[in-house]
């Protein structure tokens, strides 16, 4: 039988039980989950401590809505990135009167600013992402830094599997033939 | 779709970043501190506060390893020095060293060194023998596990005197270290403890991290790798002085409002300080509190634990009376953990919170965050 994602987290739990997070076990999921979340919300902010602050907020959130959680939404970490994207499009509407940023698109790119820790490959590929449009670089960020399948990545951004499907595969080939 | 598509790597790798040692470590805290909140299931005997450190040594403990194999002792040594726990330093500088090898099913775990303080016991050891950890979905191997049984020189087991249990571990391609620390009140006599281990490996759910939900397609999830653990029996015996430290139960008390907050017990040895405070409600129920969180990056601490002007950090919190019912006269009792120890107990100890949040039954919904109080609440107790 195949294991899922929660039973594993909560220790095989009761089939009644499965679709439900516990709290007391939070720790696990955050353990589990963080460096995905993190990565995710690397990639849409300015720097490390605004991923961070960001990150944080996205557990925050988690944990106080641990009953709303279901599985058939997709499971934890799509639920956990759903949470990292509202709360980054959140933060993006905060900062907007003292961001220079023709939009939330446009965050992608600066990330390649930063070029400190990163390849010269990097950096281009990272400007690259942040000029395709809106819908492509969400699906290659939730796919590429979070680690979802196009079918999670569906539950988060509300679009069917194959129309996320198609989008990976446009930002791909828009990113192949640009760089 | 696949991941082998130059373009595919070359983003993978770009998006592959981690967070800042200091961010890291900001992060576990706030989010040990979050998870520490009235929720609506008590938390378990074991609490799991503390396994959000182990990602932050093994992030560590990886940097410090790239292009390098190292022995285990050495191994050992970079996994302390990286963990950024000073109290876990201390133990591992101070432990006994004991050099003592099992091998089982053609696994050897061998008992580097021990340590027992009045706080905590810390077993560091190392594996090997085992086959290459596999790979999680996510591209990175999977930590290794274990089980162990620990019995005091008073002949009891972990389960029945540590509130909290936690283990931080490093894996080469061809061995593994590991640091295994039981938290609670240690009995304070010197003796003989056995530790038994019953197995060891790597990915005990045979499950693909991260990628597979009810329904997924992708070919890990239908076919995950298999359990990797290993059971047989790896079992020890060795003698340990006296658990230093000093335990003082001074039940002073603070009144703000309606609520109480009273000191009951004081642990402190050179790794750690335990504080364990009760919280009463005037004319209610108590049956889970803690330190209210403010929103936003580097929001204030709402919890203070100090001496003589030094501030000691805390990072994890233990329920330590599940059960309302069986309550003592103080109330709902936490124990607080912090980060460092102190050699010296003397000096005037101050536990502050300038917030509360707690609720009154178990049963209360998670998404009020419980009853929230404003203090400040301020424990004062002298140690001569």
């Amino acid at each position: 039988m195949r294991a899922t994602l929660v039973e594993k987290e909560l220790g095989s739990p009761a089939q009644s039980e499965a679709e439900r997070l516990n709290p007391s076990e939070f720790g696990l999921l955050y353990e589990r989950h963080r460096l995905s979340v993190y990565r995710y919300l690397r990639a849409r902010t300015h720097s490390d401590a605004d991923a961070l602050d960001l990150t944080a907020e996205t557990f925050e959130r988690a944990f106080t809505g641990l009953h709303r959680f279901r599985l058939r939404d997709g499971g934890v970490q799509a639920w956990l990135l759903r949470i990292a994207r509202n709360a980054a499009i959140d933060a993006h509407r905060r900062h907007r009167p003292t961001v220079d940023l023709a939009g939330a698109d446009a965050q992608l790119g600066r990330v390649a600013v930063e070029a400190d820790r990163r390849d010269q490959a990097s950096v281009e590929i990272l400007d690259l992402v942040g000029r395709l449009p809106s819908d492509q670089q969400d699906a290659l960020l939730l796919r590429y830094a979070g680690g979802l399948t196009a079918r999670e990545i569906g539950f988060v951004i509300g679009k069917r599997e194959d129309a996320v499907q198609k989008q990976i595969e446009r930002g791909l080939a828009a990113l192949r033939e640009a760089f | 779709m696949t991941t082998t598509d130059t373009i595919e790597t070359r983003l993978l790798q770009a998006l592959s970043v981690e967070p800042s040692a200091d961010g890291l470590r900001w992060l576990d805290q706030r989010i040990a501190q979050v998870a520490a909140r009235p929720v609506a299931i008590p938390r378990r005997g074991l609490s799991t506060l503390r396994l959000f450190l182990r990602p932050l040594a093994l992030l560590a403990a990886f940097i410090l390893l790239t292009g390098a194999v190292a022995g285990g002792l050495g191994l050992l040594d970079q996994l302390f020095e990286s963990s950024g726990m000073p109290g876990w330093r201390v133990a591992w500088d101070r432990a006994e060293r004991l050099d003592l090898a099992q091998t089982d099913t053609g696994i050897t775990i061998t008992l580097e060194r021990a340590y027992a303080d009045l706080n905590q016991v810390l077993v560091g050891f190392t594996v090997e023998g085992l086959e290459a950890a596999p790979v999680s979905g996510h591209g990175e191997p999977y930590p290794i596990e274990w089980t162990a049984d620990l019995r005091d020189p008073a002949g009891r087991l972990a389960q029945e005197w540590a509130t909290s249990g936690t283990g931080t571990a490093i894996t080469d391609p061809n061995l593994s270290a590991v640091g295994n620390f039981w938290e609670g009140a240690v009995t304070p006599v010197a003796g003989t403890w056995v530790l038994t281990f019953t197995s060891v490996g790597f990915n005990a759910g045979g499950f693909v991290s991260g990628e597979c939900t009810v329904g997924a397609t992708d070919p890990a999830c239908v076919s995950p790798p298999p359990s990797a653990m290993v059971d047989g029996t790896w079992r020890f015996e060795f003698e340990l002085p006296a658990p230093a430290g000093t335990v003082v139960t001074p039940n002073v008390s603070v009144t703000q409002g309606q609520a109480t907050l009273t000191l009951t017990q004081l642990r402190i040895t050179p790794t750690m300080i335990t504080a364990g405070i009760a919280l009463r409600v005037a004319g209610g129920t108590v049956a889970d509190w803690g330190p209210a969180i403010g929103l936003g990056p580097w929001a204030p601490q709402t919890i203070s634990i100090r001496r003589d002007g030094t501030e000691y950090a805390t990072n994890s919190s233990t329920h330590v009376t599940q059960d309302p019912d069986a309550q003592g006269p103080y109330g709902d009792v936490n124990e607080f953990m912090t980060i460092a120890g102190a050699d010296v107990a003397t000096g005037t100890w101050e536990f502050e919170f300038s917030e509360l949040r707690y609720r009154a039954s178990i049963y209360d919904p998670i998404e009020g965050e419980g009853i929230h109080l404003v203090g400040p609440w301020t424990l004062t107790v002298a140690v001569p």
